[in-house]
């Protein structure tokens, strides 16, 4: 990948778009181990009727008929499409939703100010979120421009900072990893 | 004021609830203005000419849908306005059945699939599909969503790879930084997007270095995008709600301070008493 | 049926939210109806990818060379059996890192290292420009300098606090994505399911 990226040569471009796509494959393979890992486990869950039992019975169900519609049927399929659109999108949606119950009851009993740092933080904070909204722009026109200011100055000098120091970090693992030194992805 | 500090959190979240339900049952229609990297990603796809050729990543899932599907959803709405051809694709498994979603609405405005859109269904292997992606836009994929075979579609007319696209739009829940990673940074070309709310203060460090041609962040984002098309949607609708629960969760915020505040302070004055009767 | 549909989506996200009060047989039926579906979803999305990136080629235009990842994605799942094809699954999981590794390593080096110095090469002729590329410095110097040299730890500290801004901001931003999530959510209860918006 690293000599497909430095070195314009056309056969080896050839080859790594080859390996590329082999590697679009071989992941895509790896979406069903997540469903062989439930269907070994629910299905030990079913037949020592474990506590709560039926219900492995119905996540085995759901998943394999819209595994089969979608798969022998097509994504096009009535069915695979009634369950995407009708149980699998709103389970989804309130999924992510019940994280605003969460993140509002969370910052009101954990976000107290104790130190300097943490004032910065919640005022920093407060600005900006009042500023999202359109409240925001009729509460003060300073504040959308104070917003924008913390985003664009502050906020940029601390994230340059941190992608810079993090993308060190993800070149080094990657070395070390391709170096042979970081073989905790193999088991060991 | 103890109580201040200690309100149940079922009370909270029907607060939350009344908060954002009120407004959408009475919207108030409060005026917002416009960001400077909605307007930059805006002139980014406004610049294209007809029968430019634009990749959009639709790499959101059901979860994060409510949040960036407005912004897909206008993104689309100015390249088929602007008669740009739109290559579509999901970095995420559940993205494409929104790209379909998005792409009725168009069909049944006589834009026709093959020519004006196509949606290429998801690509596993995330980074590896995109530099893949990049070297043989047409080829990488035999067949699309639908199962129709690519070889041979007109909307691939005079594409090959990467350097044959006018602009690269990734909508995602997870993270926009590889298409700048593999379309920005190896063939130079123009990358914008749209960004959920955690992301928004990293981007903005790439927009700020020129590697994002803006971005939309947010639904707020999208709003200010469909102010621009001038074609109020489901973003605009939910700005009201958006302004009532900010409201709410900054008033929680700061009670929650004071209330710690005076606590702690008559704690530290009920000590230092009882400190000088001893 | 698209009326069942949505008294439908509407029950399993009461059911779901049910969990904010209390743990409850509803919400597991509804937990365990997600987790099954979305993964059931999964391999239906995994299948499309490799039809039509390795069978289709293999059996429609003889590209020989598909047979490689399909074998290898098939490895993935000795995994699952005892004794000795366990090890297998480390071939396809070495091709998936190593080519991750080596994307990752060019990738990050060209568009966060590189870009984001060049970014940061900016004229201090502007108070807005001396913040950034001092406070980028100072950020940088949190994380790479343990010295004790008073000036390293004075940078520091200015590092840390422009990170506070950052987070608080990043805080402000993310509340606004929840929130945005769940009034998507309520816009469909009131909506499409009660019509009385």
């Amino acid at each position: 990948m690293i000599c497909d990226f430095l070195i314009k040569n056309p056969g080896l471009q050839s080859l790594g778009k080859e390996v590329q796509d082999w590697t679009v494959v071989v992941s895509a393979f790896t979406l069903g181990l997540g469903a062989v890992s439930l269907l070994v486990l629910h299905g030990r869950k079913i037949s020592r009727k474990e506590s709560g039992w039926y219900n492995s019975i119905v996540l085995i169900v759901a998943m394999l008929v819209i595994a089969f519609r979608g798969v022998v049927y097509g994504l096009s399929d009535d069915v695979y499409l009634f369950l995407f659109d009708n149980m699998l999108e709103p389970l989804s949606a309130a999924v992510y939703a019940s994280l605003a119950f969460y993140v509002t009851s969370a910052s009101y009993r954990a976000f107290r100010v104790k130190n300097l740092e943490a004032g910065v933080l919640l005022a920093a904070g407060l600005i900006v979120l009042l500023a999202k909204a359109p409240i925001g722009d009729n509460i003060s026109p300073y504040l959308p421009q104070i917003s924008d200011w913390i985003l664009n100055v502050p906020n940029v000098a601390a994230q340059r900072g941190i992608i810079i120091s993090a993308a060190v970090g993800v070149m080094s693992t990657a070395l070390r990893t391709i170096a042979g030194l970081e073989r905790r992805y193999l088991g060991n | 004021m103890e109580k201040l500090i200690n309100i149940d959190r079922r009370i909270i979240y029907i607060l939350l609830t009344i908060s954002v339900a009120l407004p959408l049952l009475k919207p108030m229609g409060l005026p917002f203005g416009l960001s400077k990297e909605t307007q930059r990603a805006f002139d980014a796809v406004e610049a294209l000419k007809p029968g430019d050729a634009v990749v959009i990543d639709f790499g959101y899932n059901a979860g994060g849908a409510a949040e960036v599907h407005p912004m897909a959803a206008a993104f689309v709405a100015h390249c088929m306005i602007k008669d740009v051809r739109v290559i579509g694709f999901s970095l995420d498994p559940q993205g494409s059945r929104f790209a379909d979603l998005i792409w009725q609405q168009w069909a049944e405005q006589g834009k026709t699939y093959g020519e004006d859109f196509v949606s290429l269904g998801y690509f596993a292997g995330g980074e590896a599909a995109l530099a893949s992606f990049a070297k043989d836009i047409p080829g990488f994929v035999s067949t699309d969503y639908y199962g129709n075979s690519t070889s041979g579609m007109p909307i691939f007319q005079g594409i090959k790879t990467a350097d044959d696209i006018d602009l690269f739009i990734s909508i995602s829940t997870s993270s926009i930084l590889p298409f700048i990673q593999y379309f920005h940074g190896p063939y130079g070309k123009p990358v914008t997007g749209g960004a959920i709310g955690t992301q928004i203060s990293r981007y903005q460090s790439y927009a700020d270095a020129g590697q994002l041609q803006g971005y939309l962040a947010s639904l707020r984002g999208a709003a200010e995008y469909e102010k621009l098309l001038e074609m109020p949607g489901e973003a605009t609708s939910a700005m009201d709600a958006q302004s009532a629960a900010h409201i709410l969760l900054a008033v929680l915020i700061v009670l929650g301070n004071i209330g710690e505040y005076v606590v702690r302070k008559t704690q530290q004055a009920s000590s230092e008493e009882s400190e000088r009767r001893a | 049926m698209g009326n069942l549909g949505i008294w439908i989506g509407a029950f399993l996200t009461l059911a779901f939210w049910s969990i904010l009060f209390k743990e409850n047989p509803v919400f597991s039926f509804a937990e365990h109806l997600y987790v099954g579906l979305a993964a059931g979803q999964a391999i239906a999305m995994g299948w499309s990818n490799i039809n039509s990136l390795a069978v289709k080629p293999l059996t429609q235009e003889g590209k020989i060379s598909a047979l490689i990842p399909l074998v290898l994605g098939l490895l993935l799942y000795t995994r699952f059996f005892s004794g000795e094809i366990k090890w297998l699954r480390r071939i396809p999981t070495a091709l998936m890192v190593g080519v991750g590794s080596g994307l990752a390593f060019t990738r990050f080096a060209q568009s966060d290292l590189v870009g984001q110095i060049r970014g940061t090469m900016l004229p201090l002729n502007d108070i807005n420009n001396i913040i950034i590329v001092l406070g980028a410095l100072c950020t940088i110097a949190y994380f790479f300098f343990t010295s004790e040299n008073k000036a390293v730890v004075g940078m520091s500290r200015v590092g840390r606090l422009l990170m506070m801004i950052a987070f608080g901001s990043a805080f402000g931003n993310t509340l606004m994505g929840r929130l945005s999530l769940f009034i998507g959510r309520l816009k469909y209860l009131l909506g499409d399911w009660l019509g009385i918006l």
